[in-house]
């Protein structure tokens, strides 16, 4: 520490006078003397080292804080504006005082952009409400001007407002100009707070420019003062005095005495200011007093459109107004007690219907909640049936599906009735048959059906049974499109089917070859019973001896043969065959069993003239030597027959 | 202080004294004034000596030969610029003569010369000389050009520094 060298400095003059011996009392006393600093101000010392190492912090100490100020004010808005506010208050309003006492105009500086649109809003904010307030009230208010006005505001486009304080009033001054009537300079200037203005410097220099002008132009020698300009609605009055004028821009016609308190400005400031004006160089502060001489001028009147005889005018017709409602109040009155009492009476008889139409009500109400349990109940019913509908329509399809010769295009509903459209083959099922298998009554289905052919085997089958109408015995059937036959039939069916088989729809080919001819057999059977018989002879006779049995049983197995020969559609031919024993060799054998078959023929040619059978000789080459004779003769003297089918016949044989 | 200066623009015909004070200040009058009533009025405020003051420029039509200033309209003046037209030398005597008509009617005001279109260098009439002896005399003589605006800010606060004074 410094403060330790100090007692040092002053011991040190004595030491070169010491001994060496000396050295080590003087080192004691310094240390005794340290010691008795210590006890005496020790504390002082440390507590001033102390101080000192502080005021040293302080400057890197104000860097550190500046340093972390805006990060500290930031977390501090952050955290709680409101508080970070309240703290800077007191300290920020202080240092604005301050700053305006010291110098008002760094303050004004500052404000005067934000100062200027403010009032000019607040001033045009007031205006408008107070010109929105009033143009409300007159557009409440009806009068004859009134409605000339508003129709002059609709057909000029202006506010309703606008157009009423032109016309009420009688005048406003606007302007006010104090001006140096040498230089035309503006003096003090004053306006009606409802206008804008232009520069009153410029204003008031060409004023004066322009009074110069005229007076100039048409004046008379003597200066002669322009006293009035006017233009459109508004007039310029000037009043002049030696030094100033007075000019003031008015809208409408002011008084007559207006001019006079103009006058009357002009000399008060030429009394007031008289100093001034004679010392005038330019400078316009000492005017600024002179704005309330201005203020003064700056008046405004209103126009009072009743008169006197006008509010009599009205007051006689208010009353008169007044005397007519009250008499048509009166009548009005007894009118309206009259039909109160009608109204009474009605309102009693409808008060009675009220109460009789309750009942009726409380009995519909009763009526409609049943309606309502039975239109439940029958939508029941209804979706009941409808789901009966639904199954019969369901199982209707399915059953025809599967019906031969049925074919189903479109079904329908149509209320309760199935509507349905479809194609029928004339051999197919019955579909009423269908229906009824399917459980579904034929009369609630309205059928239309289109006929047309199926080739389903089962069909052609059918239709093939209609169309050849098979006798008993002989069955048809279809193997592909192949119609097979089997079984017996006559031959004339078997003829007609194998014509019509071939032809019927859904049939391709006909097979018969399991078809027995009955007709044929039956031929075959009477042939076989012809053979058997014989003609006898006596010996060495061509003459037969013949009886009628045997000509009977000859005659009727001709016939048979002649009509299964027809039937059968076959040509017969009947052979006779001639026999002689041997004993009658000799006598011309040839010739004998010629004449005899010859015989036979006559006889059986007498017997039948049919077209089908014909008679042939045949000689007979008999071995007679080992012929045997035939059953029931016991000679071989006798003609036999043999039946030959010669094939198909026609229609002659 | 609050002072406002009447200040006569001065000057034969075309030597730009509308020019000039059109470089100057922004106007709200029609140039049809001038050829009507023979005067447009306009208006700059300026800093004087650390105070305030406007400016109310008298832009008065020029004068020839036809034509003669009204004196109603240098009345009052607390200043005069006279403009002269460099390149015409008879435009400068124009000056000095309106500049003595002035000083009978309004007295010893504060007056400027002003020697404009000093941008045409090569149609230079005027002689050097002669504008020195004239200054020699104590005659303010300024050069200015309303083309380029050399000298017009220097020309006006000349003469509102002259009337300030004054």
């Amino acid at each position: 520490m410094a403060d330790s060298e100090t007692p040092r400095d002053d011991a040190t003059p004595a030491e070169p006078e010491a001994g060496r011996g000396d050295e080590a009392r003087s080192s004691e006393d310094r240390r005794d003397l340290q010691e008795v600093r210590r006890l005496l101000v020790g504390d002082e010392i440390k507590r001033l080292g102390q101080l000192e190492q502080e005021v040293e912090d302080l400057v890197p100490r104000a860097v550190d804080v500046g340093r972390i100020l805006p990060d500290a004010i930031d977390a501090a808005n952050a955290e709680d504006t409101a508080r970070l506010g309240e703290s800077l208050t007191p300290a920020v309003e202080g240092a604005l005082h301050r700053s305006v006492r010291k110098n008002p105009r760094a303050l004004a500086d500052v404000l005067f952009p934000v100062l200027g649109p403010a009032i000019r809003k607040a001033i045009q904010t007031s205006l408008a409400g107070m010109i929105e307030s009033f143009n409300r009230t007159l557009e409440n208010s009806v009068s004859p001007s009134s409605l000339k006005w508003r129709l002059e505001a609709r057909r000029t486009g202006r506010p309703f407002a606008e157009v009423v304080l032109l016309h009420t009033l009688v005048y406003r001054v606007e302007q006010v100009f104090l001006i140096h009537a040498e230089s035309g300079l503006a003096l003090a200037h004053a306006q009606s707070p409802t206008i804008t203005a232009e520069d009153p410097d410029l204003v008031s220099a060409m004023l004066k420019a322009l009074e110069d002008f005229a007076s100039d132009s048409f004046g008379e020698g003597e200066r002669d003062p322009i006293q009035q300009v006017a233009f459109g609605d508004k007039v310029l009055h000037v009043a002049a005095g030696p030094k100033v004028l007075v000019a003031a821009v008015v809208r409408g016609n002011p008084p007559p005495d207006y001019s006079v308190r103009m006058a009357e400005a002009v000399e008060r400031v030429h009394t007031d200011f008289g100093d001034e004006l004679e010392e005038f160089s330019g400078e316009t502060a000492p005017f600024d007093r002179a704005d309330d001489v201005l203020a003064a001028l700056l008046d405004e009147k209103i126009a009072r459109p009743k008169s006197a005889k006008l509010i009599m005018v009205v007051w006689v017709v208010i009353t008169l107004i007044a005397l007519g409602l009250l008499a048509w109040g009166v009548t009005a009155f007894i009118t309206w007690r009259m039909d109160e009492r009608d109204r009474r009476n009605a309102q009693e008889q409808q008060v009675k219907d009220l109460g009789e139409n309750f009942g009726v009500l409380s009995n519909l109400s009763q009526s409609m909640e049943q309606a309502i349990a039975e239109l439940a109940a029958s939508q029941d019913v209804r979706d009941q049936a409808l789901a009966a509908k639904a199954e019969r329509r369901r199982r209707l399809i399915a059953a025809m599906h599967t019906a031969p010769g049925l074919m189903v295009m479109e079904i329908g509903d149509d209320g309760d009735r199935l509507l349905l459209t479809g194609l029928r083959d004339p051999d197919g099922a019955d579909p009423d048959q269908v229906m009824r298998d399917a459980g579904v009554d034929p009369a609630v289905v309205e059928a239309l059906w289109q006929p047309f052919m199926s080739f389903e085997p089962s069909i052609v089958l059918t239709r093939s049974g209609r169309v050849l109408d098979p006798p008993d015995g002989l069955d048809l059937a279809m193997r592909g499109d192949v119609l097979v036959a089997s079984g017996t039939a006559d031959h004339a069916w078997i003829i007609r089917a194998r014509l019509l088989a071939p032809t019927i729809a859904g049939v391709s080919a006909y097979e018969d070859d399991g078809v027995t001819d009955l007709d044929v057999a039956a031929l075959q059977a009477v042939a076989a019973r012809m053979a058997a018989m014989h003609v006898s002879f006596p010996p060495g006779s061509p003459e037969p001896a013949i009886d009628d049995d045997v000509r009977m049983a000859l005659s009727a197995v001709i016939d048979e043969l002649e009509a299964t020969a027809g039937r059968a559609d076959r040509l017969v031919r009947v052979e006779l065959r001639g026999h002689i024993e041997s004993q009658e060799i000799g006598h011309g054998v040839l010739d004998l069993k010629q004449r005899r078959c010859e015989a036979v023929k006559h006889e059986l040619e007498l017997l039948h003239e049919g077209v089908r059978l014909f008679f042939v000789v045949v000689e007979q080459q008999d071995d007679v030597a080992g012929a045997t004779p035939p059953a029931g003769l016991d000679h071989l003297r006798f003609v036999d027959f043999a039946v030959i089918d010669t094939g198909a016949g026609g229609d002659d044989g | 202080m609050t002072a406002r200066y009447k200040v006569c623009m001065l000057g034969a015909f075309a030597v730009g004294k509308t020019s000039l004070v059109r470089r100057y200040v922004h106007s709200i009058f029609s140039d049809k004034y001038l050829t009507t009533v023979g005067v447009k009025v306009e208006k700059r405020d300026v800093t004087v000596g650390g105070d305030t003051a406007s400016l109310v420029l008298w832009d008065i039509q020029g004068e020839d030969d036809l034509v003669s200033i009204r004196e109603s309209y240098i009345r009052g003046a607390h200043g005069v610029l006279l403009v002269a037209d460099g390149t015409r030398k008879e435009t400068l005597d124009k000056a000095l003569e309106l500049h003595e008509r002035t000083r009978k009617l309004v007295g010893p005001v504060p007056a400027v010369i002003l020697l404009n279109k000093s941008d045409l260098t090569a149609e230079w009439e005027l002689d050097d000389d002669h504008i020195a002896s004239l200054e020699s005399e104590g005659r303010a003589i300024l050069r200015t050009s309303a083309q380029t605006g050399a000298g017009v800010g220097e020309a006006f606060d000349a003469i509102a520094r002259g009337m300030h004074e004054a």
